[in-house]
């Protein structure tokens, strides 16, 4: 049976910050979305849109300043384990090669090594790391150190995967691969997925949903069901009339000039 | 750096060789054709024996040996006591904003003074025995390792703390397991510098009091016209030196291969 990741809910979330000349800068005003168990929802939005802060809020790595998030309904006040994250810039550590990194979080949780090396060998064969087991982060290119922190995510098998913008470092035909490599590994275990990207193609491909957001103060302008069967190859989806059409009218909405 | 390739010595390799053979071959052709005073230049030849002299019968009553272990005990015992004070204060220096700005002034304030220029008052405190010398180079060592350290731990990308958290881990656990082992490149490189002023340092401060130890030895040295002896003492604390900066370039070799890269 596939474990199915939690429901999560954010209700009327604004966030604001105050710069260093007192003054106030409103990043978001006002959010609600929600996002059913095992679903994918990407936000789209211009540069500013404080899709990030939003992403680190549910992350738990900031506080919102009104409304609450929930996962599977219980408030989310601190970063923990049910929530994994994948960062644009790979926060790997660069002193440890890449068994270790997949292996340090069970590792530090005081898990038996027989219980997790397995594992381990497990998710380097899943994310195609296997033959580069010792080697160490700065020995891996781009589209490597994105596999290994999204296995080292999924280990912990958390109830929701946080990605901000983790394919968009990357060249095309290699966040191609990312993206089937992503929808691949769903099939086993299934968290709730909330996924910042600049690309539209990204987002209708891999999302359940696509929520556009506007310039600052970052408000949500639409959320596009997006209706493709699963599982699915880019090749047919990118075929699909509704595709090119969902694009297009996403696309004029992230691009409409803000007023 | 290999200073060989594909088994034969480079050529910078050769030149190095060769720069410092020159050296010795002139200052051995000089003696020999009577260009140096050798009261004032001893030859070779008189350096070569005075070290025999000093394996077999040591200096003033005491063996070699001794001169030798009691200024690596100064300064290595100041050294570690560097170590064990200076890293957690750098450590605390680096997360707590209050506490930096009450002990910043004072570092700031130390740091650019020489500290040959504290060996007097350092021996008017402390007497000219050993704890004056240990508190100066405890002192010096202090302030690069803490510094350093503070620097180090500020340089831990803040995702890459956040991501531990998100991994389960505690706090205890992501200072000891990941700020740690991310700032230990710049704590070490502190070590590092802080060693060679420590050597330095206990070499001074022996020239200026002290019974026993190479600056002793090549003070007393001098005053007696032991010129010989000298150049020995100098080459030592040479030797010693260079050994200490290679430990801790292998150091960082071996455990910091990932330092600077990406």
């Amino acid at each position: 049976m596939t474990p199915i990741g939690h429901e999560l809910g954010i209700e009327n979330v604004s966030k604001r910050f105050v710069l260093s000349d007192a003054s106030e800068v409103t990043a978001v005003r006002g959010i609600n979305l929600r996002v059913a168990p095992a679903e994918v929802m990407s936000i789209v939005g211009p540069s500013g849109c404080g899709k990030s802060t939003l992403l680190r809020m549910i992350a738990g790595f900031e506080k919102p300043s009104a409304g609450r998030i929930l996962l599977g309904g219980h408030p989310i006040v601190r970063p923990g384990l049910d929530r994994g994250v994948v960062f644009q810039q790979p926060a790997l550590y660069p002193w440890l090669d890449v068994f270790d990194n997949i292996a340090f979080g069970p590792r530090m949780r005081g898990r038996p090594k027989n219980q997790y090396r397995p594992q381990v060998t497990r998710f380097i064969q899943a994310v195609g790391l296997e033959g580069s087991e010792h080697h160490y982060p700065y020995q891996l290119s781009g589209g490597m150190k994105q596999r290994l922190q999204i296995a080292r995510v999924l280990i912990n098998a958390p109830e929701l995967l946080l990605m901000d913008e983790p394919f968009g470092a990357l060249d095309a035909q290699t966040r191609l691969d990312m993206q089937e490599l992503l929808l691949q590994l769903l099939q086993e275990h299934r968290p709730t997925i909330f996924f910042i990207t600049h690309d539209v193609e990204e987002a209708i491909f891999l999302s359940d949903q696509v929520c556009v957001m506007s310039a600052r103060p970052g408000k949500v302008i639409e959320t596009f069901q997006i209706p493709f069967e699963r599982p699915r190859l880019y090749a047919d989806v990118a075929a699909s009339p509704d595709f090119a059409a969902l694009k297009l009218k996403i696309l004029s909405l992230v691009h409409r000039k803000k007023g | 750096m290999n200073g060989r390739v594909n088994g034969r010595f480079d050529r910078y390799t050769v030149y190095s060789v060769v720069a410092v053979a020159v050296v010795f071959l002139a200052w051995g052709a000089a003696s020999y054709w009577g260009k140096l005073n050798p009261d004032r230049f001893p030859p070779i030849q008189a350096i070569y024996d005075a070290l025999i002299n000093l394996i077999r019968d040591g200096y003033a009553g005491k063996p070699l040996y001794l001169e030798i272990l009691a200024s690596l005990f100064r300064a290595l015992g100041g050294f570690v006591l560097a170590i064990l004070v200076g890293v957690p204060i750098g450590a605390l220096l680096g997360t707590n904003k209050a506490f930096a700005a009450v002990v910043t002034p004072f570092l700031s304030f130390l740091r650019p003074i020489p500290p040959i220029a504290l060996i007097p008052l350092f021996i008017f405190y402390f007497g000219i025995g050993e704890v004056s010398k240990l508190a100066l180079i405890f002192l010096t060592a202090f302030l690069y390792i803490t510094l350093n350290t503070a620097s180090g731990v500020k340089s831990v990308p803040r995702d890459l703390i956040l991501a531990s958290y998100s991994l389960g881990l505690t706090k205890l656990q992501v200072f000891t397991r990941v700020i740690l082992p991310g700032a230990l490149p710049q704590i070490i490189t502190g070590m590092r510098i802080a060693m060679a002023l420590c050597w330095a340092l206990v070499v001074a401060a022996e020239l200026i009091a002290a019974q026993v130890g190479l600056g002793y030895m090549i003070m007393d040295a001098t005053t007696f016209f032991r010129i010989p002896v000298v150049y020995i003492g100098v080459l030592i604390i040479g030797v010693i030196g260079l050994a200490l900066e290679g430990l801790f370039m292998a150091l960082e070799a071996h455990f910091l291969h990932w330092r600077g890269k990406q």
